[in-house]
């Protein structure tokens, strides 16, 4: 009895097993829930596919459309690119500089973390678009302030403008960059005091522990943001949908938004799918140069071997 | 052991009550519509009027906001679990029926559905290819919403059913000159929408669409005509600028409500959200006639429609609550011509007497319009959405001064021409 | 001269974020101002922060819900989900960064990639599969598609507490397995308590989002007494018609209290104390 309870345990140990033990969970919901959805979204994107009537099998012929016949696919790509260009340093930045800001110990701190930290909380709701409509408005409280100083006669329509639409979503999304402060937060946490007591010996100032210790030891969590905000941003949808919804004339039409637009609005949902398939290659191939590249900057304390 | 006997007893018992109760269990259908707290609130009030009067049946009302409610219903189409009755609307209607997805309800029609008490003009628009797919639950038309305080004020004259559109032009250069405002957010109803153009094209006896639904059925001539009248008032600041008409998303922000127009292009029931929302007296005018008309622009339109479900199991119960719907007295008297003008002429007459200002003003505009106006063209293609994205591009890039209007027709055209060609 | 130095350092940090944090939380403020306006004020009156008269009775219109179905369900059913969601994906995410990111096996390259594809590709196009999946199972119109996969392990948060996990030193586990733990009590007793930080963080993250989550509640849930917040939150709003602004916001800033409460309780656990984590464990 004994023996076949430490035989169990010694089995249960046994790397694979352990390894395929412990990742199960994703594991079986990979299978039970991605698999068949997204096996069905490739094989859509070679259908005409209504939503309504059954897809019909047409090839290639939709990424071929897309690539050659599209002048719109071409517009999602540019607005997409340069709100990621925009958003996504913005973003990191604030968050970083704050989450340090933040992480002092220091009287009112975890007030201003909550204050700092509110704007994300409130999401893409439709109350978000309203308020933005009304700060960034023709006769909104932006305006009016600007008027007040005499700096513009009349109001400007930020919002709807077409030089400054996308930038004022791309406003949106620097303001609410709550989650990756989040997590740089709890990056600091875990360093190791230790390591801080010990440059404090060695005479090092503020920007010296900054660069040699907080910088590497939280480059895990840079590379996880990065990786993560690439990838929402690359896929921001909401804001644009519920703000600009595209306009004026595609300015603001941000790549899921075409998408969305093609599949659920025009009922094109084959279509859709080979857009889908397009950004998840697109996507892919920066993400795989950004993990390459890790091994350069991204110091671990105990790597787990990609 | 007694234990398991027990238990075992406990289970049957069980299984046997619920095996009785399902037998007695009443006609359940499902209800699904959009709409805000007040469509809600009153069709479940009609929806427990109908339980009590018909013991035995069970609605299960599901409603979302318009802005998910066509995301969900392509999810529960394509997984072949629609509700029993579904509200409808005359952009999609087309691509349910032709798709199967709704049932025809002819073989209903005086056999449950009773629709003798209905005008032609009010059925006929519920039909696809011949055949009624939609039970029309309100009579709507594009009118001019106003405020008879800022006209009196401006010193200009109120609009006449006749009036033309000069006329209308004239009042609104006279509007802007008076009252150092906007007369209207834009040209009536040519932002963000087609029945602008489509008045203006109807009027020349023509067409948005091909009879085949594969073209564009219009000169453009007739666009040009047509948005150059915006591009100019825009200019002159009689219109709203681009950015601010881009403003423009609910009734609570258009400019007549918030005083900085004096007009503004509505449909007749959006009459009272408008009303409550710009808390002051509204007035309506129909939209203006074309010297060289040949025809009325105008038309009676169905505000939305309620179809029956090729998912739906028992028909007969489906159309027996949309008979209820439209034709029950008490019913009407709930929903307030919220979703539009009843089309039972005997729920009209029956109303007349209990309606507010604002709803005497729905019904005698209503009236008005069947009065100057001209058969509904047939419903739009399928592919309708995308060329009004594309009209709605088109004009804003020409308010932006970003193509001239020689341009944008071209575009339009080429665009639209395209996309309809494509779709099957 | 080193206190002066220090008084004005601390001067200008608070004077900083206090400034910076104005800007931040302005519009925070123009949605709780909103919630108490009328609703023509809403539009009409944008920029004051002062209701010209407070309208308490959009908290009550807004509670009332639709069809006597009130928000007391809707939160409460948004409480279940989250709170049940975010428990499966605490637990069962932990678990799967601490087999990726700690024991040798095969395939492991493959599945971390595979794990890293499944993020890339955009949701929409799964919600018409993924419905027809649920609807197969006979799993509409209950809360099973909104929890159940949560207890299977978000991508996101996977991949957040490897990062986590690979900035702790491999001594620890070292030093445990010489004292006689395994692996399964490795994780316990060495890796959960030391990513505390990540799991919280996750935590608020996996609350938050499955509390404002609309378009799954959306596609799957059909019953309105079985809607939740984010979801009820959307039919107050029709553009064609009237939309109950005053009400809307009511429940918008209503809806904020539960993450927000959260937030504050979990927050101090990220910066509290200094760090202790190190080779003694």
């Amino acid at each position: 009895m004994r023996n076949l309870l430490s035989k169990i345990r010694d089995t249960l140990n046994n790397d694979n097993l352990a390894g395929y033990l412990f990742i199960s969970p994703w594991l079986i919901g990979f299978f039970a829930f991605m698999v068949i959805p997204m096996g069905l979204s490739l094989y859509l994107s070679f259908t005409r596919y209504s939503v309504l009537t059954p897809p019909v099998w047409i090839g290639l012929q939709n990424y071929k459309e897309i690539f050659t016949a599209d002048p719109r696919f071409w517009q999602a790509l540019k607005v997409t690119f340069t709100y990621v260009l925009g958003a996504v340093p913005l973003r990191l930045i604030f968050a970083l500089f704050l989450a340090v800001l933040f992480s002092q110990k220091r009287a009112l701190v975890g007030l201003y973390r909550t204050m700092y930290y509110i704007p994300s909380l409130i999401g893409g709701s439709v109350a978000v678009a309203v308020m933005w409509r009304q700060l960034f408005g023709v006769y909104g409280a932006l305006n009016s302030a600007l008027i007040k100083a005499g700096l513009i006669e009349t109001g400007f329509g930020w919002n709807t403008h077409p030089k400054t639409a996308l930038l004022s979503l791309i406003v949106l999304a620097a303001w609410q960059f709550g989650s990756p402060m989040l997590i740089f937060l709890a990056g600091l946490k875990q360093i190791p005091a230790s390591l801080y007591e010990s440059a404090a010996i060695d005479g090092a100032n503020w920007w010296q522990t900054f660069f040699k210790i907080t910088l590497p030891m939280l480059s895990p969590i840079i590379f996880f943001n990065l990786v993560m905000q690439l990838i929402n941003n690359f896929m921001v949808f909401t804001q644009a949908y519920i703000i600009t919804g595209g306009q004026p004339f595609d300015r603001t039409l941000v790549y899921i938004l075409y998408l969305f637009q093609k599949g659920f609005t025009y009922s094109q949902m084959g279509y859709a799918c080979a857009l889908a398939w397009i950004l998840l290659f697109i996507i892919g191939v920066i993400t795989a140069f950004i993990f390459k590249s890790s091994a350069g900057w991204v110091y671990y304390e105990s790597k787990g071997d990609f | 052991m007694e234990r398991t006997i027990g238990l075992v007893t406990l289970i049957a018992v069980l299984v046997a009550a619920f095996a009785l109760t399902g037998s007695t269990e009443p006609t359940t259908l499902r209800l699904t519509w959009w709409g805000n707290q007040t469509r809600n609130d009153q069709t479940i009030e009609v929806i427990e009027l109908f339980e009590k009067k018909n013991p035995g049946y069970k609605i299960k009302p599901e409603y979302t906001s318009w802005s998910g409610y066509w995301d969900r219903m392509a999810a529960q189409a394509a997984g072949s679990n629609l509700a029993d009755i579904m509200q409808q609307d005359f952009k999609y209607i087309t691509q349910y029926a032709e798709s199967g997805q709704i049932i025809p309800l002819d073989p209903y029609v005086n056999k449950g559905l009773n629709l003798k008490d209905v005008e032609d003009t009010f059925i006929e628009p519920g039909k696809i290819n011949g055949k009624l797919y939609g039970v029309n639950l309100g009579a709507n038309t594009y009118v001019f919403a106003y405020d008879p305080a800022m006209f009196a004020k401006a010193n200009v004259n109120e609009p006449n059913p006749d009036w033309t559109w000069e006329e209308y032009l004239d009042t609104c250069k006279k509007l802007r000159k008076g009252l150092k405002m906007f007369a209207d957010n834009e040209l009536g109803f040519a932002t963000n929408n087609i029945s602008g153009l489509e008045h203006y094209v109807r009027q020349r006896g023509q067409q948005i669409f091909d009879p085949s639904g594969k073209k564009l059925g219009f000169d453009p001539k007739l666009f040009v005509e047509f948005y150059k009248m915006d591009l100019d008032l825009t200019k002159d600041k009689v219109f709203a600028p681009p950015e601010v008409r881009l403003e423009v998303t609910s009734v609570e922000n258009n400019l007549l409500v918030t005083k900085k127009a004096a007009m503004s292009s509505v449909w007749t029931n959006q009459i009272v959200a408008f009303n409550n929302a710009a808390q002051r007296p509204l007035k309506m005018a129909l939209f203006p006639k074309d010297k060289k008309q040949v025809k009325e622009g105008t038309y009676l339109k169905p505000s939305m429609f309620f179809s029956i479900t090729k998912d739906c199991k028992n028909r007969n119960a489906a159309v027996k609550f949309i008979d209820f719907f439209i034709n029950d007295v008490e019913v009407n008297k709930i929903l307030k011509a919220e979703r539009g003008v009843p089309i039972s002429s005997k729920v009209r007459a029956a109303m007349a007497s209990e309606l507010d200002e604002t709803g005497k003003a729905m019904f005698e505009i209503i009236d008005l319009a069947g009065k100057h106006s001209s058969a509904i063209d047939p419903p739009p293609p399928a592919a309708f959405k995308q060329v009004i994205d594309v009209l709605n591009d088109v004009h804003y890039k020409m308010l932006y001064k970003v193509i001239t209007l020689d341009q944008g027709a071209k575009e339009f055209f080429d665009r639209s021409n395209k996309i309809l060609a494509e779709a099957l | 001269m080193k206190r002066l130095k220090k008084t004005a350092g601390s001067v200008a940090y608070h004077g900083f974020i206090l400034l910076f944090g104005f800007f931040m939380f302005y519009p925070v403020m123009w949605l709780i101002a909103s919630s108490f306006k009328e609703h023509a004020e809403i539009f009409q009156n944008a920029h004051s922060l002062i209701p010209n008269q407070f309208h308490f009775e959009n908290y009550a219109q807004g509670w009332k819900g639709f069809g006597g179905v009130t928000f007391g369900t809707f939160f409460k059913n948004s409480f279940i989900i989250s709170s049940i969601s975010t428990f499966g994906q605490i637990f069962s995410a932990s678990l799967v960064a601490y087999g990726f990111s700690r024991i040798k096996f095969f395939g492991k390259k493959f599945w971390f990639k595979v794990m890293i594809i499944t993020m890339l590709l955009p949701g929409q196009v799964l919600q018409i599969p993924q419905y027809l999946l649920f609807n197969k199972l006979g799993w509409i119109d209950t809360f099973k598609p909104l929890i159940l996969p949560s207890f299977f392990a978000g991508p996101f948060f996977i991949f957040l507490m490897v990062q986590f996990i690979q900035g702790l030193p491999i001594e620890l586990d070292e030093a445990a397995r010489i004292d006689g733990c395994d692996r399964y009590s490795i994780y316990f007793r060495i890796i959960l308590p030391n990513i505390k930080p990540a799991l919280i963080t996750a935590g608020i993250f996996s609350f938050y989002w499955t509390w404002n989550n609309f378009l799954q509640a959306l596609l799957y849930i059909q019953t309105i007494e079985k809607y939740p917040a984010s979801l009820a939150l959307q039919l107050f709003s029709d553009p064609t018609s009237v939309t109950h602004w005053g009400a809307m916001f009511a429940m918008a800033v209503l809806s904020l209290v539960p993450i927000f409460l959260i937030f504050i309780t979990f927050q101090k656990h990220l910066v509290e104390g200094i760090s202790t984590t190190g080779l003694k464990g």
